[in-house]
């Protein structure tokens, strides 16, 4: 079992052909579009979802802000369809490589931190001094609040990536240990399958916290710099 | 903003979610208020404090412009001053 506890996070080959896009683009298809004004049960669900997370998202933001709509929304129901998947037994998530959260973050931030920069200079580089700073402090102010701000890309990666990481390991974990203990105590075996079905139900409430955290600080940030 | 028209989640028997979704947009008011050319006004400096402090917007540009330039200007004097002095003196 050791040996295997990071085999789940490599990513899959078959006949040296790496696996990887079919399974980033297998969420697309668990979200049918249609041309119909009146669509079935599974459609009219996932638009009313839709509707319902991008009215509270994006009620916050000016008509400048509201244009990130699409890219917002389909970030949410990527990262949470792939978290949730991943919850699948033997199944690969995605978003367990830095790579990739790395490639999805630094994209948004940065194109959230230009947009401020371009449309409002003055205020973008007023942000970096918080209003009423001491005079003296005011040097090490700006440099703590560059550094913060570089480091929101590389948190924001990485938050989900530790955040799922972690889940998939303690499912692995605890599930080896529900299998050990199996053959040497059952009632303790009883205890930790238990445990696990609770890490399971917490695990799909992470998936889906951590897709609305993402897209939420993504949103923030766009509030900020527009 | 307006803030009266709550989210689909309001009038639905979610209260407490209507209560967090207003929570969350007046505090993003709050802080559109706190910060803008309109809040510069009260401000009234005179000499160097009028174009460095850390009160109004331009005077906090100014502050973060003069920081990385200060910085900026250490690290070109120790670039050329590295430059000018010899690795090793002869003897």
């Amino acid at each position: 079992m050791n040996e295997n506890l990071f085999a789940s996070f490599i990513t899959p080959m078959m006949f040296g052909l790496p696996l990887v896009t079919l399974i980033v683009l297998f969420p697309s298809l668990l979200f049918p579009t249609s041309n119909r004004l009146i669509n079935n049960r599974l459609i009219s669900l996932q638009q009313w979802m839709l509707q319902l997370v991008s009215k509270q998202m994006m009620s916050i933001h000016n008509t400048k802000g509201q244009t990130w709509a699409l890219m917002l929304m389909s970030l949410i129901l990527f990262i949470g369809s792939t978290n949730l998947l991943g919850l699948l037994p033997h199944s690969f998530t995605p978003t367990t490589q830095l790579s990739m959260n790395l490639g999805m973050a630094i994209p948004l931030w940065a194109g959230a931190v230009i947009t401020g920069f371009r449309n409002k200079t003055k205020a973008s580089l007023a942000h970096f001094l918080p209003q009423g700073t001491p005079t003296p402090l005011i040097p090490m102010l700006v440099i703590i609040e560059t550094i913060s701000l570089f480091i929101q890309p590389v948190a924001l990666a990485v938050r989900l990536t530790a955040n799922i990481t972690a889940g998939h390991l303690l499912i692995h974990l605890i599930g080896g240990a529900t299998l050990a203990l199996m053959s040497i105590n059952t009632t303790t075996a009883l205890i930790t399958f238990i445990i696990l079905i609770l890490l399971t139900v917490l695990e799909f409430a992470v998936a889906m916290i951590q897709a609305y955290v993402f897209t939420l600080l993504v949103s923030l940030y766009l509030h900020d710099n527009t | 903003m307006d803030l009266d028209h709550a989210s689909p989640l309001c009038g639905a028997g979610m209260e407490s979610d209507c209560l967090l979704v207003r929570a969350h947009r007046e505090a993003f008011a709050l802080i559109e208020i706190m910060a803008g050319p309109e809040a510069d006004a009260q401000f009234h400096f005179t000499g160097i404090k009028k174009y460095f402090n850390s009160y109004t917007l331009t005077g906090r540009m100014n502050c973060v412009l003069a920081t990385y330039g200060s910085i900026a200007l250490i690290v070109l004097y120790f670039k050329l001053r590295s430059k000018k002095t010899p690795a090793v003196k002869a003897t």
